[in-house]
């Protein structure tokens, strides 16, 4: 009998042992992470410092951003920064994931879509504001500052320049279908030209995308142009638009599919985020092509001997608002729970401030955000004009930014789906529509 | 009296000394056992009725993970129709492809051994990244497969852009790798008693005679556990699912492993993710257990 | 005769072209190291045009900070550790099934058996939270821990069978001299478990070295990262894939294994016809 309790009780060590290992608290225990990074680093040296900073971009961004951590590294020979390199591809969810278990980097470049999403989640990002003397704000225009990164008063987040969504022209391509550049775009035009282009030369289509373009490029500012308001309007929690708007912009994505405006799905499904590598822009069969003002270079790079250009985007006649808008390509936000916040806060100063930095970062992140860097950029003509131009045309354009729940990784795939699901004539646009009404109506019901 | 003092009498040798120390050692899969499955088991299930997020302490929603799945999510009913797709693809075109080689290659020839490592190379590397995205490069549009098809005149296939095509696709990686089910079988073919085949070539049975009659029924047990353990795995994939086509095109890749992983880490909705995974398990459940039951109509065991 | 002799040429005729239809997508990759994105899409030539490494040197290069040196090496920081660990816990569990008879003993052998046939993605959620809870995410405890405490059902379940099948007079024997029950697992037992030992370690070293779902999930930083995340980044993060890159790393990363595979196969091939287990 006793030996049988005594069993029982190992049994029940163990089980305690289990339990009291599960029954903690739901905290992230970011701490404890960092403090096993530190450990680390004064392994080699009393004083070495490590930063992670973490970011995704091309390969001239990527250049450009090492070639600036090893400036500061030369500068700073006690600090030694790890770059973590990404594509966009999944970058939101790799975030979202370290943001939760407190695994994330010290320096973060943010994707603006789903930032706010982030902020409102938990108390994650340093307010530059709290760090006068490290970081010096006086580069930023205050207004840009106010509207792009500014939290409830906190400056959580840098913006990295000043972009907006940008359609380019291949204009030998253009020139070859008799395309005309200098006419503004419509969505009616869009649909009628691209058809006539493609029953003319059916090895052309009028415009390069991807079914995630189509819902921050088509889907969304054509109903905008149409309602004047955000996809979902986050202070009401309520759509903007009603179902036979939806209906309305799902059959014009459909009849640009089935006229071979858009090349069809089955096709461009390869090259979803990547559309520069798809060979038909390449080989110069694309008129047009979406893309952020930012990332511009890829699409140019991949025609290296053809002249690009930019046209303004598409604007319907009869417009409650402009629907696109001048924004930030992404941001750069400091780890709250960051062991060296300090370190990071003036790393960006540098990164922002700097004139050398700035001379080495030109344009890869979109025109520069601060007034320091766009003059010396602009004296030393550093800035690609096309993208200059890009940025010129949006600044004309009164549409106000969609960031919050719109773009919610959630709402996104929604949207997502839905267009996909138009896209491979899986539904009719009503079905589409009523399914998307239905699975947003639910999610926010869900928010808080 | 003496009789139930028999039956009283334990199998096992009590608790002496030695056997403590037995027990001890016992003790360390024990702890591993409760703390890294038999827990996460429990408290799957128990995370699968609330709303966890891991930002927030979890709150008991009762049903509503599972009402929700079976009503209103569409995507659940079409990852449970890829998943179930894929899963009666692969399992037995794997089985079935592993039987015919390992047939073929079960015969005293020179250099056989070399043979049945080649053959086992694409299951060596299964799983692993470097496959699936070679996978990629060679089902795209303009890749070498198309290339091939057209150089003898077939039209190209979208393999991975139409929807039909790419769960195909992602089907074709996982049995290419059958070279382990192949082993399997390989070793149970030895297994079984030349002498029955010399009985059958008296009475003048045919070779095929001679498969079904004998063959067949004796690796039968053997091709019950290959068919359990493959289903097991199938029914989680991932990984091709991930790399290959990301779930798409239209979510025809979006197998059970890629909702349970969206849902989980990129929603964080992990109790919707927790009752998705019970799910998964109770169809594996289900269709292990048909399986037992009706293994005694089919599987022979030689003892 | 002659006959036969002619039926045993059709059948290494057939089972090479077999074999070579079943490798020619690794085939097809050594080449693809060598070719350009234009070679390798809308080409039926399997032979490139030149024969430069400079694929290989970029691609180990890297674009990033880390250079596919610190993969392997990460790689083989998370691997070996796992592997031995897996050897150590499951040996010494298996020893205490197969020669104790503790009251218990069947009943949890069969629970242990049972547990073969839990799916991973069941309990991976709670494992994260756990291992969140515990400060372990983003380092190699994720793997260890489990290896350590013998979480490996399968390696202890065929050691165990592969004990059954040693006479116990051994080990009695080494008993009656006196040896304590451990002395006598590392002294007699350990070394005739040499073979199952191989083919255990050599499969823990294939599963941990190809996996990615757990990877995936567990490791964040790119410092950290084994092979095949790394191998999943380089699809991701360069704008213009250079796919004969990608194609010399991913073939560079397999290639430990196919040597293990060749060196070993004897291990390989018995480990799976005695235990059954997956590939």
């Amino acid at each position: 009998m006793r030996k049988t309790l005594k069993m029982a009780s190992v049994l029940m060590a163990g089980a305690v042992t289990a339990a009291s290992l599960c029954g903690c608290t739901n905290e992230p225990v970011s701490s404890q992470n960092s403090a096993g990074t530190q450990a680390d680093n004064s392994a080699s040296s009393e004083d070495q410092i490590t930063l992670r900073f973490m970011w995704w971009g091309g390969d001239e961004r990527n250049e450009a951003t090492l070639a600036v951590i090893n400036q500061y590294q030369e500068l700073h020979p006690n600090i030694r920064i790890e770059a973590e390199m990404n594509s966009d591809q999944g970058y939101v969810d790799k975030v979202s994931t370290m943001l939760a278990n407190g695994t994330a980097p010290d320096i973060i470049q943010q994707n603006v879509d789903s930032l706010p999403d982030f902020v409102s989640r938990g108390d994650f990002f340093v307010n530059f504001y709290d760090y006068p003397d490290l970081f010096d704000t006086s580069g930023f225009e205050k207004n840009f500052i106010d509207q792009f990164g500014t939290f409830d008063g906190k400056l959580l987040a840098l913006p990295t320049g000043m972009s907006c969504l940008a359609t380019v022209a291949n204009t030998e391509a253009a020139e070859s279908c008799g395309v005309d550049l200098t006419k503004q775009i419509t969505w009616d035009s869009m649909l009628e030209d691209g058809a006539k282009l493609h029953a003319e030369h059916p090895d052309y289509y009028y415009m390069n995308v991807d079914t995630k373009i189509l819902c921050e490029y088509v889907l969304r500012p054509y109903l905008r142009q149409l309602t004047g308001e955000s996809f979902i309007v986050d202070s009401e929690k309520r759509m903007g638009f009603t179902r036979d708007q939806l209906v309305e912009v799902l059959q014009y994505i459909k009849d640009c599919y089935d006229n071979g405006v858009f090349e069809p799905a089955e096709d461009s499904a390869t090259f979803k985020g990547q559309i520069h590598t798809n060979p038909k822009w390449i080989d110069g069969k694309f008129v047009f092509a979406y893309g952020p003002s930012s990332s511009i270079n890829l699409l140019m790079d991949a025609i290296p001997d053809t002249e690009c250009t930019v046209v303004q985007m598409p604007l319907a006649e009869d417009r409650v608002n402009d629907g696109f808008f001048a924004d930030t390509p992404q941001y750069m936000t400091v780890n709250k729970n960051s062991e060296h916040v300090e370190e990071a806060v003036k790393f960006l100063d540098y990164f922002y401030n700097n004139s050398d930095a700035q001379l080495t970062l030109k344009d890869v992140r979109s025109i520069p955000p601060t007034t320091t860097a766009r003059d010396l950029c602009e004296e030393e003509g550093l800035l690609n004009s096309t993208v200059v131009e890009a940025v010129n045309l949006a600044a004309n354009l009164n549409g106000k930014s969609d960031k919050g729940y719109t773009t919610s990784a959630e709402v996104y795939a929604i949207q997502e789906d839905m267009v996909e699901s138009i896209a491979y004539g899986q539904s009719t646009p009503e079905e589409a529509a009523d399914n998307a009404i239905e699975l947003i109506t639910d999610y926010l019901s869900t928010v808080q | 009296m003496a009789n139930a003092k028999a039956k009283a009498k334990p199998k096992h040798g009590g608790w002496t000394k030695r056997n403590k120390i037995g027990f001890g050692y016992v003790c360390i899969w024990i702890f591993g056992f409760l703390v890294f499955q038999l827990y996460p088991f429990i408290s799957s299930l128990i995370y699968s009725f609330t709303n966890y997020d891991i930002f927030h302490t979890p709150e008991f929603v009762g049903l509503d993970n599972y009402i929700r799945l079976f009503t209103k999510d569409q995507e659940f009913w079409n990852s449970m129709a890829v998943t179930l797709k894929y899963t009666f693809i692969t399992v037995p075109g794997k089985v079935i492809l592993a039987l015919i080689v390992a047939l073929i290659l079960n015969r005293n020839l020179k250099g056989i051994n070399f043979i049945r490592t080649v053959y086992y190379i694409p299951s060596l590397l299964s799983g692993s990244v470097a496959v699936a995205i070679l996978w990629k490069v060679l089902f795209m549009n303009d890749g070498f497969i198309n290339s091939l098809l057209g150089a003898i005149g077939l039209p190209a296939v979208k393999w991975l852009g139409q929807p039909s095509m790419a769960v195909v696709t992602i089907c074709m990686l996982e049995i290419w790798q059958f070279g382990s089910s192949m082993v399997l079988f390989l070793s149970a073919l030895k297994q079984v008693p030349q002498s029955l085949y010399e009985a059958a070539k008296i009475d003048g049975a045919s070779k095929i005679r001679m498969f079904f009659k004998i063959t067949l029924p004796m690796i039968t047990s053997i091709a019950f556990f290959n068919i359990i353990m493959q289903l097991i795995t199938a029914l989680q994939n991932f990984t091709s699912a991930f790399v290959v086509t990301n779930g798409g095109p239209n979510k025809a890749t979006y197998v059970l492993g890629m909702k349970l992983y969206t849902d989980a880490f990129k929603y964080f909705k992990m109790g919707y993710a927790c009752a998705t995974s019970w799910i998964m398990f109770v169809v594996i459940l289900i269709i292990t257990l048909v399986l037992f039951a009706t293994s005694k109509k089919w599987v022979y065991y030689d003892n | 005769m002659k006959k036969r002799e002619i039926k045993t040429v059709i059948t290494y005729i057939l089972l090479g072209l077999f074999g070579i239809v079943m490798l020619f997508p690794v085939i097809w990759m050594f080449f693809a190291c060598f070719k350009t994105n234009n070679e390798i899409f809308g080409s039926l030539a399997l032979l490139p045009e030149g024969w430069s490494f400079d694929a290989f040197i970029q691609g180990w290069k890297t674009t990033g900070t880390y250079t596919y040196a610190q993969y392997f090496i990460n790689t083989f920081l998370l691997v070996i550790p796992t592997t031995l660990l897996t050897l150590a816990s499951c040996s010494i569990v298996a020893y205490g099934f197969a020669r104790f008879d503790f009251p218990g003993n069947h009943f949890l052998f069969m629970v242990l058996i049972a547990t073969l046939m839990l799916p991973n993605a069941i309990i991976i959620i709670p494992r994260y939270s756990l291992f969140n809870k515990l400060g372990w995410l983003d380092s190699y405890m994720t793997f260890f821990a489990p290896a350590a405490v013998g979480c490996y059902p399968f390696f202890v379940f065929m050691m165990v069978q592969f004990l059954r099948g040693l006479p116990r007079d051994l080990d009695e024997s080494a008993y009656m001299d006196g040896c304590g029950p451990f002395q006598c697992f590392i002294r007699i037992l350990l070394p005739l478990l040499k073979p199952a030992l191989f083919s255990a370690g050599l499969f823990q070293f294939l599963w941990t070295w190809n996996d990615f779902f757990n990877t995936n999930i567990y490791i964040n930083s790119v410092s950290k990262y084994p092979l095949s995340l790394a191998l999943r980044m380089s699809i991701d993060v360069t704008s213009n894939i250079q796919w004969n890159q990608v194609m010399a790393m991913a073939l560079v990363s397999v290639i430990p294994l196919i040597i293990l595979f060749f060196s070993a196969q004897k291990y390989f091939v018995e480990g799976i016809a005695t235990t059954g287990m997956k590939g």
